[in-house]
């Protein structure tokens, strides 16, 4: 502006020079003043040539500047590993980058003014349409997905970014594209899905063989558990530390109290001599501290009732992986094994004392008879007498240790059954010879039964029956028997003969109850009464005062007869 | 006079026995 200006200025002060000097003779200062204004107006252009080259430098520069940044832009569009592609509104390519080259399989003089949808695989292509019909109606960017198809018909996956090219402000003149293949992050993807799919198998595959483990577990360990509890014998399983993990109810039983530990357990236990365990000395301890396996050692126990049992214990340890995970301890009582095997012991001392009698009797008599008396008839009478009475009780004898290991064999599994009462007192009182002027009686009701072995009742009654009748001088015999409870029923043999002396009783209670080493002098018929009770079921009972008589007493499992 | 001897015994068989014994031997004897 400024130089348009100054070339106006100076053309006019020109004109109004020359108009001047057309007309007529120039006045010389005239003259002089207008080429001085000339000269002014001149050195003004000079100026402003000066400012206008400057600009058209700096101009210049900003070009070039420009001109490298597009250069640079240019190159990123071509060589952007992405495809770039500029489109009309109808998707016609107008440009593409070497990325599109690459993409979609076709040199990019190719490429210029083919439609796009045209490498859109043919069953999105209608898709694609109606994605255009959008994007020219809502001029927006837009993130999508499609399926191309390069040249040669190879179908790939692709993200597409679509952003409108705005001219002027409003009007939308064409389509910036940038297509990225995804195939490979497709098949990633759809590796990752086969992956889990397979991870979630293989889980669920897990969780059910987890579970069918779990449940033949929780029955194996349903039916150990019954076994466990069943088994009658006591079994205690400690850790490493020796707490009591594990008790059944029969070691419960057993024990009968609170035994939290291994420690706890060993100070009630004694020795073979009754003498208290140290540390470590025990079978448990043993088990725990140097793997020793224990079988069969024989204990006594001291309950917090200070009832002592006699177990026979086991223990062996427990491992894990080969590392020690405690121990188990076994244990049974044999307090009554042990009783019966002493008591089987004395048995068999009395036995050998009460054949020895008869049979001292028998050799001595053989010897007088030797020694002369077979000579002498009278003598030789007694003494054949004596021979023929002591071989009656040897006999006797022979035949009640039989009829007693019966009943021993039978006490093994005694088979019980309703036995009426009544009939067997009657049939017992055939075999009483009762001495001369003592009654006999029955006193029963008859419907009376017990449980219990008919044979093994009847050896032990007809053994008590025996006693009776021989020792029985005056009064009455009387067979009695009667519910008691309404549980039990006892069968009494009731004499009035001689009795017992205290003495007596104390050693025949001793002798069948506990047994002791002092009943010499006593026949076996009690005995065999009351192992054959005992067999039967049931146990006996004597009541005796002396020269008042005696009461032997069976007593039962009671049991009724109804009729039918 | 022969010495006397008291055999007691609660077996009859070995009391008679004992006593016969000792009166062959010319002792005299009560049970």
């Amino acid at each position: 502006v400024t130089t348009a200006f100054s070339v106006d200025q100076l053309a006019r002060e020109l004109e109004s020079v020359l108009t001047r000097l057309d007309g007529g003779t120039p006045d010389p200062d005239a003259l002089l003043s207008a080429l001085a204004g000339l000269r002014s107006s001149v050195d003004e252009l000079r100026v402003v040539e000066e400012e206008l080259v400057r600009q058209h430098d700096e101009l210049a520069e900003a070009h070039a500047q420009i001109d490298a940044e597009r250069r640079r832009y240019e190159d990123l569009f071509a060589l952007a590993p992405d495809a770039f592609l500029v489109t009309d509104l109808d998707a016609k390519i107008l440009e593409a980058n070497l990325g599109a080259e690459q993409l979609l399989g076709t040199p990019r003089r190719f490429l210029e003014g083919k439609p796009l949808a045209t490498f859109v695989a043919p069953a999105w292509r209608r898709g694609f349409r109606t994605m255009l019909i959008d994007v020219r109606r809502h001029p927006d960017r837009i993130r999508t997905q499609h399926r191309f198809e390069r040249r040669g018909g190879i179908a790939f996956d692709a993200d597409v970014s679509i952003s409108p090219i705005v001219d002027r402000g409003t009007d939308v003149v064409g389509l910036r594209w940038v297509v990225t293949d995804v195939t490979e992050q497709k098949q990633n993807e759809a590796r990752l899905w086969e992956l889990n799919a397979e991870l979630e198998r293989r889980v669920e595959e897990r969780a059910v063989a987890f579970e069918a483990a779990h449940a033949e577990l929780m029955r194996e360990r349903a039916q150990f558990e019954t076994v466990l509890r069943q088994l009658p014998v006591g079994i205690l399983v400690v850790s490493p530390s020796g707490n009591v993990i594990v008790r059944n109810r029969r070691a419960e039983e057993l024990l009968g109290g609170p035994v939290p530990d291994s420690a706890a357990l060993a100070a009630r236990l004694r020795d073979a001599d009754g003498r208290t365990f140290v540390d470590g000395d025990w079978p448990l301890a043993r088990a725990l501290e140097s793997s020793e396996v224990v079988s069969g050692e024989v204990l006594t126990l001291v309950r917090a009732d200070s009832h002592r049992l006699l177990l026979e214990v086991s223990s062996a340890p427990i491992t894990r992986d080969d590392l020690p995970a405690g121990a188990v301890f076994l244990f049974r009582d044999v307090t009554a094994d042990r009783q019966r095997d002493f008591a089987q012991r004395e048995f068999v001392v009395n036995a050998a004392h009460e054949l020895r009698t008869p049979l001292a009797s028998i050799v001595s008599a053989i010897e007088v008879l030797q020694g002369g008396a077979k000579n002498d008839p009278p003598t030789r009478d007694v003494f054949l007498g004596h021979i023929e009475r002591e071989s009656d009780r040897l006999v006797r004898l022979a035949r009640a240790l039989l009829l007693l290991a019966r009943a021993q064999a039978h006490e093994e599994e005694p088979r019980l059954e309703l036995v009426p009462i009544r009939p067997m007192l009657d049939e017992l009182t055939e075999e009483i010879n009762p001495a001369a002027g003592v009654a006999v009686q029955v006193a029963c009701e008859d419907e009376l039964a017990a449980l219990t072995s008919a044979e093994l009742l009847r050896q032990a009654l007809s053994s008590l029956v025996g006693n009776a009748g021989r020792y029985t001088g005056h009064g009455s015999i009387t067979l009695r028997a009667e519910a008691r409870n309404g549980q039990s029923v006892a069968v009494e043999v009731v004499d009035t003969g001689p009795g017992l002396s205290p003495h007596d009783r104390e050693l025949v209670t001793r002798r069948f109850v506990r047994g002791s080493q002092q009943s010499e002098g006593f026949g076996l018929g009690l005995a065999i009464a009351a192992e054959a009770a005992r067999a039967a079921g049931g146990r006996l009972e004597i009541d005796s005062e002396e020269g008042r008589g005696t009461t032997a007493r069976i007593v039962l499992q009671l049991a009724r007869l109804v009729d039918v | 006079m022969n010495e006397r001897v008291l055999v007691v015994d609660d077996e009859p068989a070995l009391r008679d026995a004992v006593s016969y014994s000792l009166r062959s031997e010319g002792y005299e004897v009560t049970t």
